[in-house]
């Protein structure tokens, strides 16, 4: 990490394409599940990889070794400015067009999750696949998802973890996860 | 914080699930930052999360309809409850006042439902109206096709929404729409979710 960002330092655009393949896809991850939006996530992510280039392009980050954890500090103040004002990020902003996007090899890889994800819940039973919807959509606890089933909680913690397991063999055959 | 806490500790679920606190939230994603593995394991858990959402209805059929074995009945029972608020929902549509009188059909992560009045506008499209909840500085409305889709999302900070016909798919061809609300707090987290209303396509 420290290599990476002293080369983006130096100016090396492949340097800032593999800073951005590495941590554009968590900061919009992070800013998706904080603003439950899709739009204003990519926005985020965007804004924030900006601000990290320039910072390492300016030299502004002295420890280099902390590279991750000045990404995600980065993101976390763009992110929570965000949400402290509610407003939108000022119109005309364009990335520059040296700033690289990610590329197709994730989006391909996205498509194949989706679709073992599909195959993964076929392979569960239909109440695992319920008390996942609960877990994961609907954000209830073993506990409220106990009562609303009849069932003890800690039956519900051991086939949500059944079912998260057996879905993430199956979803570990993605080829370049 | 390491792999085998994160695995373990079921951070990747309870993070999609809005249920770690501030300082395991930054703790875990600090974690996933620099991680390659617990990263690319979370995103596994996004696609599935996704794709539980989008079959959402299928899977409360399914569990409805699954062999009877004591907890399968008591969900039946549930879902049956379920289906008669929704059919109270319908009620509800009718040109009228805003009353809410239904009991909450659907719980959030910690708190029961709130209701929500879904109205056919004489222009087109609908109305949607809740009221304001404690700790929630904006709302998000969300509307589903009956299998799950999402076709609309807006965030709002008043209790309503007006949503144009042009922003939804046209009746004939999307059937039936679900519409949900969700509060969120100061930092953008949950705070509570409304019961779902089902909405006929001879209501838009």
């Amino acid at each position: 990490m420290a290599a990476l960002a002293e080369r983006i330092r130096g100016g090396d655009g492949a340097a800032e394409e593999e800073l951005v393949a590495r941590f554009q896809r968590r900061v919009f991850v992070m800013a998706l599940v904080r603003t439950h939006n899709q739009e204003t996530a990519r926005d985020l992510a965007q804004e924030t990889m900006l601000g990290v280039l320039c910072s390492l392009r300016a030299g502004r980050l002295r420890e280099t070794e902390r590279l991750s954890a000045y990404v995600h500090g980065t993101a976390r103040n763009v992110i929570n400015n965000f949400l402290r004002t509610r407003r939108l990020r000022p119109e005309a902003v364009p990335l520059p067009d040296e700033v690289p996007f990610a590329g197709d090899d994730e989006e391909r890889e996205r498509t194949e999750h989706e679709f073992l994800a599909r195959r993964a819940l076929s392979t569960l039973a239909s109440g695992d696949r319920l008390i996942l919807l609960l877990t994961l959509v609907e954000g209830l606890k073993p506990g409220e998802i106990a009562a609303r089933l009849g069932l003890s909680s800690e039956v519900v913690r051991k086939r949500k973890s059944r079912a998260v397991e057996r879905a993430r063999s199956v979803l570990g055959k993605v080829s370049r996860s | 914080m390491d792999c085998g806490r994160v695995r373990a500790g079921g951070f990747a679920e309870s993070y999609l699930a809005g249920d770690l606190d501030e300082a395991g939230r930054d703790e875990y994603e600090g974690h996933y930052f620099a991680c390659t593995a617990c990263f690319a394991d979370l995103e596994k858990l996004r696609a599935l999360q996704t794709e539980l959402a989008r079959s959402r209805a299928r899977i409360e059929a399914d569990a409805a309809a699954a062999p009877p074995q004591p907890w399968r009945w008591r969900w039946a029972a549930a879902a049956a409850a379920s289906l008669a608020v929704v059919a109270g929902a319908v009620w509800q549509l009718a040109p009228r006042p805003l009353v809410e009188t239904q009991p909450p059909a659907w719980r959030g992560p910690s708190a029961a439902a709130f209701p929500v009045a879904v109205e056919p506008r004489v222009s087109g499209g609908l109305s949607v109206t809740w009221r304001e909840q404690a700790h929630a500085t904006t709302y998000i409305v969300k509307i589903f096709t009956s299998d799950g889709v999402r076709v609309f999302e807006r965030q709002t900070r008043q209790p309503e929404l007006l949503v144009a016909a042009g922003s939804l798919p046209a009746p004939l061809a999307g059937g039936a729409l679900v519409v949900r609300v969700e509060a969120l707090d100061a930092m953008g987290q949950v705070a509570g979710r409304s019961e779902l209303i089902e909405v006929p396509a001879e209501r838009r």
